[in-house]
């Protein structure tokens, strides 16, 4: 089944066109990657199925409804989620706090002014759970500024998960771990695919090519590719634009 | 943010304590008329905490709530002052009864703070103090214009009476406790509200908006009810520091009250809550110690200022807790 779709997405940042007539779909159970050089567009383009960038044109669809309208916020609350290139926590707030601060955003409202955060055990919980389930439970009351690069990446997804999503955007989420930290990080990803569908942008292509059940190309903001990974691997155009440079870097 | 730790807790109760027997100690020492300095603080306090609420826990600088104070202060005293010759506002009769005048004064002020506020959280950073200090300008304009209450010298309300309900708190020490009262059960509602879920996505919003927003926050509404609220509060110091003072004059709403309020909140200590009144007795006490000496007290808020910039950027509250723990 489709979960998040897209047809004809179009953006341009003035003359620069960076996300050119692209059709994308993620369907439930797979992890679906998006590969491309530096400055394909990758990002661009999650930006425009999660909410935050407007596109030109086209149209987004979660579970064939058009979301294209909808606002980031919005798209969290219909069941997109999404993390970030760049890690994008709350580095004040201790790890579980952090992942109640994202379970509390499912709230219909957080105008409760009186009783203590802190003492809504169901949710304290259900952090607990998401933190246990991330490999982070040993450190749920240590402030995030004080944990390592790749426990905040962990912990990123914990927050991404907290929304229960139908879809989970993964932004580079390898981006600067440890080669150990990564075979985690991917084996985490992939636990993950039965409970929400993934896709995946990220440069690490050893990863890319064990986790993802399919890979969609980007060259130049267009698509130029998309299959499974034995053809993506086999693809001439991609070795050229792409791979080649990519292992040779 | 860091958790609220039991030393924060014993601070804001130590400090009120203390405050609630000062009047006591300067009677005893035979300077009675320090009732007045000492009720000043508690006002003042109670605004410069309100601020702190945004700007400490929202991280939203404002430049403009003397507006608000200005807007508490214009309530009061017009109720007040219309009351006094029997004329009516608007057809309605002028009442110097503070349970009506401080109440409304109050909500005046969070509607005025939902209108500046909606207006000026449309922008971020600089551009929101700017647009706060703008706000702030106009309201001030707007009071210099009221010829009724004296225009930009203002208007005495020297024969009303303090009443509060049945009491007439004419008497400085009495009017003290008053406000003394308002001030406590105004800290432990601010304090029960920045641990409250609200209190989490405000401080949430301060530390990452973008990030909250993709967490499924509508981040504009959370911010936009912290800011009205603070601006209700600080309403109600302006309407208290009339009734103090009785006498109603634009200097409530000029930007540098607001710069004022601003300077209690770092001096005692960003994001504490009772280092607003912290600071504010701070400010009040160097400017009485050293007005005797010279009249360039504020050359010494100035130093003082400076050294906790550079030297404790948490305020004096950081410096006091800082004492308490050890280190975190």
């Amino acid at each position: 089944m489709t979960e998040l779709s897209c047809q004809g997405l179009q953006k341009a940042f003035g003359g620069l066109v960076v996300t050119d007539d692209l059709a994308l779909s993620v369907e439930s159970g797979e992890i679906h990657a998006l590969i491309g050089p530096n400055g394909a567009g990758k990002t661009t383009a999650l930006a425009q199925l999660s909410g935050e960038l407007r596109p030109d044109a086209g149209t987004v669809w979660l579970d064939g409804a058009d979301i294209t309208d909808l606002s980031l916020p919005q798209r969290v609350h219909a069941g997109v989620a999404r993390s970030y290139q760049v890690s994008s926590v709350f580095r004040d707030f201790t790890a579980r706090e952090n992942v109640e601060l994202a379970l509390q955003a499912m709230d219909r409202h957080s105008f409760r002014f009186f009783r203590p955060a802190a003492r809504n055990a169901e949710r304290v919980e259900r952090a607990g759970a998401l933190l246990e389930l991330v490999g982070l439970a040993e450190v749920s009351i240590v402030p995030v500024h004080r944990l390592s690069h790749g426990q905040t990446r962990q912990l990123e997804i914990a927050m991404a998960m907290a929304s229960d999503p139908r879809v989970l955007l993964l932004d580079e989420p390898m981006a600067g771990m440890a080669p150990d930290e990564a075979l985690r990080l991917a084996e985490l990803i992939q636990s993950l695919a039965a409970a929400t569908a993934v896709l995946l942008v990220e440069h690490d292509m050893d990863v890319v090519f064990s986790v993802a059940d399919r890979i969609s190309v980007l060259h130049q903001g267009a698509l130029i590719a998309s299959g499974d990974p034995d053809d993506i691997r086999a693809d001439p155009d991609v070795h050229r634009l792409y791979l080649r440079d990519d292992a040779e870097g | 943010m860091r958790s609220p730790s039991r030393w924060h807790v014993a601070l804001t109760v130590g400090f009120l304590a203390l405050l609630s027997v000062a009047p006591l100690w300067v009677d005893a020492s035979g300077r009675g008329y320090l009732v007045t300095v000492l009720t000043r603080v508690v006002i003042f306090g109670l605004a410069a905490m309100s601020l702190d609420f945004v700007m400490g826990y929202g991280g939203m600088v404002s430049l403009g709530h003397a507006a608000f104070l200005g807007a508490g202060a214009y309530t009061a005293g017009a109720l007040t002052y219309h009351s006094l010759d029997g004329s009516r506002l608007l057809g309605i009769p002028g009442t110097d009864q503070t349970l009506v005048t401080w109440p409304l004064a109050t909500v005046v002020g969070a509607l005025l703070g939902l209108v500046i506020g909606g207006l000026s959280l449309r922008t971020k950073g600089i551009y929101f103090i700017m647009a706060t200090l703008a706000f702030n300008q106009m309201i001030y304009f707007l009071f210099n214009a009221l010829e009724i209450y004296g225009g930009d010298d203002g208007v005495g309300l020297f024969a009303a009476r303090r009443a509060i309900g049945p009491l007439d708190a004419s008497d400085d020490t009495v009017f003290f406790y008053v406000c003394f009262a308002v001030l406590v059960a105004l800290a432990v509602i601010l304090n029960l509200v920045v641990r409250s879920p609200f209190g989490r996505v405000v401080r949430g919003c301060r530390s990452n908006m973008a990030r909250m927003a993709a967490l499924g926050y509508q981040t504009y509404r959370y911010r936009l009810a912290a800011f009205a609220l603070s601006a209700a509060i600080t309403s109600l110091a302006g309407a208290m520091a009339v009734t103090e003072s009785q006498f109603l004059s634009p200097s409530f709403a000029e930007w540098t009250e607001s710069g004022e309020l601003l300077v209690m909140v770092i001096v005692g200590g960003l994001g504490s809550l009772i280092g607003g009144v912290i600071g504010a007795g701070a400010l009040f006490l160097l400017e009485e110690l050293s007005i005797d000496i010279t009249d360039n007290w504020q050359f010494f808020v100035g130093v003082g200022l400076l050294a906790i910039v550079l030297g404790a950027p948490r305020g004096l509250t950081g410096v006091l807790l800082g004492l308490g723990r050890s280190h975190d």
